[in-house]
């Protein structure tokens, strides 16, 4: 009997927030059932959450045997590389935005997405990112008066 | 009688303002736009866009947020009949008849009746708007906090039946989402909760970052790993867009069936706009003489079903603007992007609020004849658009998800933020968990939290003052029944298992 992995362990991420949570709220003035204080929703909660996460828990055990070879097909790894690609870009793109200021930032952004994400040639890749850090600062920036960060360069 | 006119009369002096039209236009566009393009559906559109609506009064936000959510499933339509790939889930039940039209070079009556099906039904819904909800606005006034602590509890378990897979899992998430919505100092004493220390926590985790992370980022995500190909219909002619007189006798009874069958589940929870095209579809088969020729062109399953979700679209408005209560996720955006307006909406919306909530149910009417304008004419326009790759379209996405993070505080903490309920989302939907209830519940948490406490210290801590008071009663019977049904259908093996089209 092959147990259901990825059911199994989101049910003890699950559990194991709960319990955390659980932990975190009795510290918090728990209050009583006719004045309420601020831990006593957290706490029933937290705790509602950790039965939730052992049914999940025990449904992925009792389940797992009827399990469909079709089901448990692995996602293609080429493209989960993509989107850790494209994650890491973000984290990079929200890093580099006080420092570099939004049209840099965006342009790079854009740029590292269209050439190396998705391998358009040099040019159409440049054309694409200038015109979507334009684009987006005429539109976010000038019209909508949206206060990006300056950045080093002023801009 | 006499009142309803004159609240409509209110409405379209609201709604049809030209900020008004012009937002509502920017809205429908938008939403018909989304509904063609690959790979972005209403709900990630509008959780992008709520942030750029915080410089238009709340009236201006919500006909434009409105009008992108009536909008995509017009849109979703030209997609379901030209490639057989629903644009929306409540487009799908359009593909079995209106693709096979086409294939029969008919798309063009097939678009074309898609779309006054959708102006007829969208007609009939805003004028059952403006009827029932007043009486029902005018009931739910009695409320007091133990009858919203009931009906917030209604509305958590019905924030179960947006997920459409498992009821432990969407249970699951709305616990985790009423845990998230309890970050932050807290409304009575300001205590601060879950925070850490760290500042920008003290109000609490922002809406829009967990919606543009749960449901704008992630769906990027999704969509990366899997490859997108299309290939659009071209034999078929989209060139004769007027249907027939023989088309217009087959789907008149369709249509008003549909729109009256949409409006009614409409206003359900969890089902919308789907629930109520597959109940028109199945309806119209069977009422049928020639069942078995659905499937293979018939334009009455075109018509129905397409009437049927914009009626459903309109009647989910009614729980939204008259309980606040939202029956989608969509509605629970609404709810969100009016309350960072200032707005509560609930049975006061209609009295404090008159133009917001008449200038919302009229601004749909005004919607629902650009749509007719937008979509007959422009039609080659949506085509074209079919064609535009993923690979544009997601950095454009992505960047407006940065951007719309950033302007709510000007903090870089809520990009941050958004990346990482992307990356949690992105996870959550791989292992079968559906953002959508989480998000239902981080609205109604603090409402709940707020009305529970008041009811509780009402009746110094005695929990029968839930049982004890009618209506109170009502809604929890009916929760109870909510989380009853599935399990006894379960037992008797008669629940239509409804499967998740995801957009590609």
């Amino acid at each position: 009997m092959k147990l259901d992995r990825k059911e199994s362990i989101s049910a003890i991420v699950l559990l194991f927030f709960s319990l955390a949570v659980c932990f975190q709220a009795v510290r918090y003035p728990f209050g009583s059932i006719s004045k309420m204080g601020p831990g006593f929703l957290p706490f029933y909660s937290g705790l509602a959450l950790a039965a939730l996460s052992l049914g999940i828990l025990l449904h992925a055990l009792l389940a797992s045997g009827r399990k469909e070879p079709g089901l448990t097909e692995g996602p293609k790894r080429r493209n989960i590389l993509k989107v850790g690609a494209v994650f890491f870009s973000m984290v990079a793109y929200a890093f580099f935005l006080d420092k570099l200021g939004f049209p840099i930032t965006t342009f790079c952004f854009t740029l590292i997405l269209f050439k190396f994400c998705e391998s358009y040639r040099w040019i159409p890749a440049l054309l694409g990112a200038l015109v979507a850090s334009l684009g987006t600062y005429l539109i976010f920036g000038l019209w909508l008066q949206c206060q990006f960060p300056k950045g080093w360069l002023g801009v | 009688m006499g009142d309803l006119f004159a609240n409509l009369y209110t409405g379209f002096m609201v709604s049809l303002s030209l900020t008004n039209i012009f937002y509502c236009f920017l809205g429908v566009f938008t939403g018909t736009l989304i509904g063609v393009l690959p790979g972005i559906g209403p709900v990630a559109t509008i959780s992008i866009l709520i942030p750029s609506t915080f410089h238009l009064s709340p009236i201006t936000g919500v006909i434009m947020l409105a009008g992108i959510y009536y909008g995509a499933q017009y849109g979703g339509s030209t997609t379901s009949i030209l490639l057989r790939i629903p644009g929306e889930t409540s487009s799908v039940i359009t593909c079995l008849d209106g693709y096979e039209m086409a294939r029969q070079g008919r798309a063009g009556p097939a678009l074309g009746i898609a779309a006054f099906g959708s102006f007829i039904a969208g007609t009939l819904g805003t004028f059952g708007l403006a009827v029932v909800a007043p009486p029902l606005a005018g009931w739910a006034l009695k409320f007091g906090a133990a009858e919203y602590a009931s009906l917030m509890l209604l509305g958590l378990i019905t924030a179960t039946f947006l997920g459409q897979k498992s009821m432990l899992k969407s249970l699951a998430m709305v616990m985790l989402g009423l845990v998230l919505s309890l970050v932050g100092r807290e409304t009575i004493t300001g205590f601060p909760r879950f925070t850490y220390g760290v500042y920008e926590l003290e109000d609490g985790l922002g809406f829009i970052p967990i919606i543009m992370g749960l449901f704008g980022i992630s769906e990027v995500f999704l969509n990366l790993e899997e490859a997108m190909s299309r290939v659009i219909l071209t034999r078929s002619k989209i060139a004769d867009l007027l249907p027939s007189l023989q088309d217009w006798g087959r789907s008149i009874f369709p249509i008003l069936r549909g729109s009256v069958v949409g409006f009614l589940l409409g206003i359900l929870p969890g089902g919308g706009a789907t629930l109520a095209s597959l109940a028109s579809y199945t309806m119209e088969k069977k009422i049928s003489k020639t069942p078995n020729r659905f499937g293979s062109g018939m334009i009455e399953g075109v018509a129905g079903p397409e009437a049927a979700n914009n009626a459903g679209a309109q009647g989910a408005f009614i729980p939204l603007l008259c309980l606040g209560i939202p029956c989608n996720v969509i509605m629970a955006l609404l709810i969100g992007a009016l309350m960072i307006h200032g707005v509560q909406p609930g049975p006061l919306t209609m009295t404090k609020n008159p133009e917001l909530f008449w200038g919302t149910i009229t601004s749909m009417y005004a919607g629902n004849l650009l749509l007719l304008i937008l979509n007959l004419p422009l039609i080659g326009l949506w085509v074209r658009i079919l064609k535009v790759p993923y690979g544009i379209l997601y950095p454009l996405v992505l960047v407006f998800c940065i951007i719309g993070a950033f302007s709510l505080n000007n903090s870089i903490f809520e990009i941050y933020l958004t990346i990482f309920f992307g990356l949690v989302g992105y996870v959550m939907r791989k292992v079968d968990y559906e953002p959508a209830p989480l998000a239902l519940a981080f609205v109604l948490g603090p409402l709940f939290e707020d009305a529970l406490r008041q009811a509780l210290v009402i009746s110094r801590g005695d929990f029968r003052i839930f049982v004890q008071r009618p209506l109170s009663l009502v809604f929890l019977l009916a929760g109870l029944g909510l989380i009853t049904f599935p399990l006894i259908s379960r037992l008797t093996k008669r629940v239509p298992r409804i499967v998740e089209i995801r957009k590609p």
